[in-house]
C-alpha cells in the first residue's frame, strides 16, 4: 500500500478505512483529496479527476450510487483525526486546518464560534478535507537552474499558482535541493512551516525530506518565523509557504534588506492577479522579487507554466 | 470413636476461627480498598483536567499523566490511553467505556454511572467544557468517597468482630 495513503487510513473509522483499502494501488498513488461531508457521499479527488465511494469500496462517478456520511460517522472521523482531542487544537480548528502526522493537512469547515467579532473556534464540523502529502523527488530538477542567480545563491522568487497545484511540493523539493547542494553549491537554508506540511516534524525529525542543510521551524507563524530565523540561524536562503497578510510582507521586505533570498509561495493564477492584491501588489511594485514561478495542473500538480523576471 | 477425632475437632475449630478472622479481615479490607480506588479516581480527574486545560497535552499523553497520579485507579486512564494510542480506530469515549467494563467488578453501580458520564464527551469539545465535565464527575466521585469513608469508619471494626464472633458461635455450635 502506498506509504503517504496508509498513513491517512490509520487516522480513518474503521468502516471507512476497510472501504477505501479496496481502491488498487494505482488508484491509491494518485489520490490527492479524500472530502467528508455530512449526508454526502465521501469525495475522492485524484490526479486525473474524482470519484464518490460505494459502499464496497469502488469508484463511481454518480453520488447516487455512494452511501452518504451521518452525523455520527463525521464526528467519529473528526474525533479520530484529531486523537480526541478538540480542546488542545483550538488554534487549529480557529485557523482551519490541522496537520497530521506525516505532513498531510485536514482542513475542517462546520459552525464558526465568534469572540469579539473574530473566528475563536470551529464546532459542529460538517466537512472535512484531507490532502495527502507525498514527496516528489526532482520535480523542482528543471526549474531550479533558472532560479539559480549565478553568484552562488539563488533569486528572490514568489510562486504562484490556484490551490492544489503543486506549490508546496515544490517548495519542499527546492528546499530539499538548496540544503543538499544539488545543481550548485549547498546553501545554509532556514524552513518556517507554520502549517507542519512542508518538514512535518516530529519529535524534531523532519518525516518529509527537506534536505542536510535546512533549519525548520514548526508550527511558527510565517512573519515572526521569517525573523526568528534570520536572527538566529543565519540562513542563506529563507523559505516559506502561501504569504499573504501584511506582516508576511514586512517580513520578506526585512529579510531582503539583510541580504537573505526568500523563495515563498502565493494563491494566485498569473502576476496580474497578484498586482491586484493589496499585500503582494505593493512588493512586486517595489520590486522585491526577482523571478516569478507560475504553476498549473495542466501536465499534472506542479506543471511549470513560466518562470521570468516580473517588470 | 477414632482417637484422632478430637484431634480433628480442634483442629476444624482453629481453622473455622482463622476462616472467620480471615472473612473480617477481608471485609475491613475491602472498605479500605474502596475508598482508596474513590480517591485515586478523583486524583486521576484532576490531573487529567489540570493536563488538558492547562498542559493542552493530546488525550493520550494527558491520560497516560493521569494515569500515573491515580493510585489504585491507575488501571482506567492508563488501559484508555492505550486503546487510544492502538488507533484502531475507537474514539476515546469508546476506549474510556471498554476501560471501565474491565474495571466494573471493583465498582458499585453508582460508581460505575458517575464515571460513565464523560465517556460521551470526552476530547470532542473546548478546553472549558472538558474541565467542567470532568470536574462534575470528580466532585460526583468525592461525594461518594465521603460516604464510603463515613461507611469505613462505622464498619471498620464491625467486620473482625463479626468474623471472630461469627467463627467462635459456629464452633460453639458444631462442637
Amino acid at each position: 500500500m502506498d506509504s503517504a495513503y496508509a498513513q491517512v487510513l490509520a487516522y480513518l473509522p474503521p468502516e471507512l478505512r476497510e472501504r477505501l483499502a479496496e481502491l488498487d494501488e494505482g488508484r491509491q498513488c494518485g489520490l490527492e483529496e479524500v472530502r467528508l461531508r455530512c449526508g454526502c457521499p465521501v469525495q475522492l479527488r485524484f490526479t486525473e479527476g474524482e470519484a464518490f465511494l460505494t459502499a464496497r469500496g469502488r469508484l463511481s462517478s454518480q453520488a447516487a450510487e455512494a452511501p452518504s456520511l451521518s452525523p455520527e460517522e463525521l464526528r467519529r472521523a473528526v474525533l479520530l483525526l484529531t486523537g480526541s482531542s478538540l480542546y488542545a487544537l483550538e488554534e487549529e480548528l480557529r485557523r482551519g486546518y490541522l496537520t497530521l502526522p506525516g505532513g498531510h493537512r485536514v482542513g475542517l469547515a462546520g459552525h464558526a464560534v465568534l469572540e469579539a467579532g473574530a473566528v475563536r473556534t470551529l464546532r459542529d464540523v460538517s466537512s472535512l478535507n484531507i490532502r495527502l502529502a507525498r514527496p516528489h523527488r526532482g520535480g523542482a530538477g528543471q526549474l531550479l537552474p533558472q532560479l539559480r542567480d549565478g553568484q552562488g545563491s539563488v533569486y528572490q522568487t514568489l510562486i504562484l499558482s490556484p490551490p492544489r497545484a503543486g506549490k508546496t511540493t515544490l517548495l519542499r523539493e527546492l528546499a530539499r535541493m538548496l540544503a543538499d547542494g544539488e545543481g550548485g553549491p549547498p546553501l545554509q537554508v532556514g524552513l518556517v512551516d507554520e502549517r507542519s506540511e512542508l518538514a512535518a516534524l516530529k519529535d524534531g525529525q523532519p518525516q518529509l525530506s527537506v534536505g542536510l542543510r535546512c533549519d525548520v521551524l514548526d508550527g511558527c507563524p510565517k512573519a515572526e518565523g521569517l525573523m526568528m530565523l534570520l536572527r538566529s540561524m543565519s540562513p542563506q536562503v529563507l523559505i516559506c509557504d502561501e504569504i499573504g497578510r501584511p506582516e508576511d510582507a514586512a517580513a520578506l521586505a526585512e529579510a531582503g534588506h539583510a541580504g537573505v533570498k526568500v523563495i515563498a509561495t502565493a494563491h494566485g493564477r498569473d502576476e496580474q492577479e497578484l498586482r491586484n492584491r493589496p499585500v503582494l501588489g505593493p512588493l512586486l511594485e517595489a520590486g522585491c522579487f526577482q523571478r516569478l514561478v507560475v504553476l498549473s495542473r495542466r501536465n499534472g500538480p506542479g506543471t511549470v507554466e513560466r518562470v521570468y523576471a516580473p517588470c | 470413636m477414632l482417637p484422632a477425632e478430637p484431634l480433628l475437632r480442634w483442629a476444624g475449630a482453629v481453622l473455622i476461627l482463622l476462616a472467620g478472622a480471615g472473612l473480617g479481615r477481608w471485609g475491613r479490607q475491602r472498605l479500605r480498598r474502596r475508598v482508596e480506588l474513590l480517591r485515586g479516581l478523583g486524583q486521576g480527574l484532576l490531573v487529567l483536567e489540570q493536563a488538558m486545560t492547562y498542559g493542552s497535552l493530546p488525550l493520550a499523553a494527558a491520560l497516560a499523566q493521569a494515569a500515573e497520579a491515580a493510585g489504585s485507579g491507575s488501571f482506567l486512564f492508563a488501559e484508555t490511553a492505550c486503546l487510544l494510542e492502538q488507533r484502531q480506530g475507537r474514539t476515546a469515549g469508546q476506549a474510556w467505556l471498554s476501560a471501565l467494563a474491565v474495571l466494573a467488578p471493583l465498582l458499585d453501580r453508582e460508581t460505575r454511572s458517575i464515571l460513565q458520564q464523560p465517556a460521551a464527551g470526552l476530547g470532542w469539545s473546548d478546553s472549558a467544557h472538558q474541565a467542567r465535565s470532568l470536574e462534575l464527575c470528580r466532585l460526583r466521585l468525592a461525594a461518594q468517597e465521603e460516604q464510603a469513608l463515613i461507611e469505613e469508619g462505622r464498619c471498620a471494626k464491625l467486620w473482625p468482630a463479626f468474623g471472630w464472633g461469627g467463627s467462635a458461635v459456629l464452633i460453639l455450635f458444631l462442637l
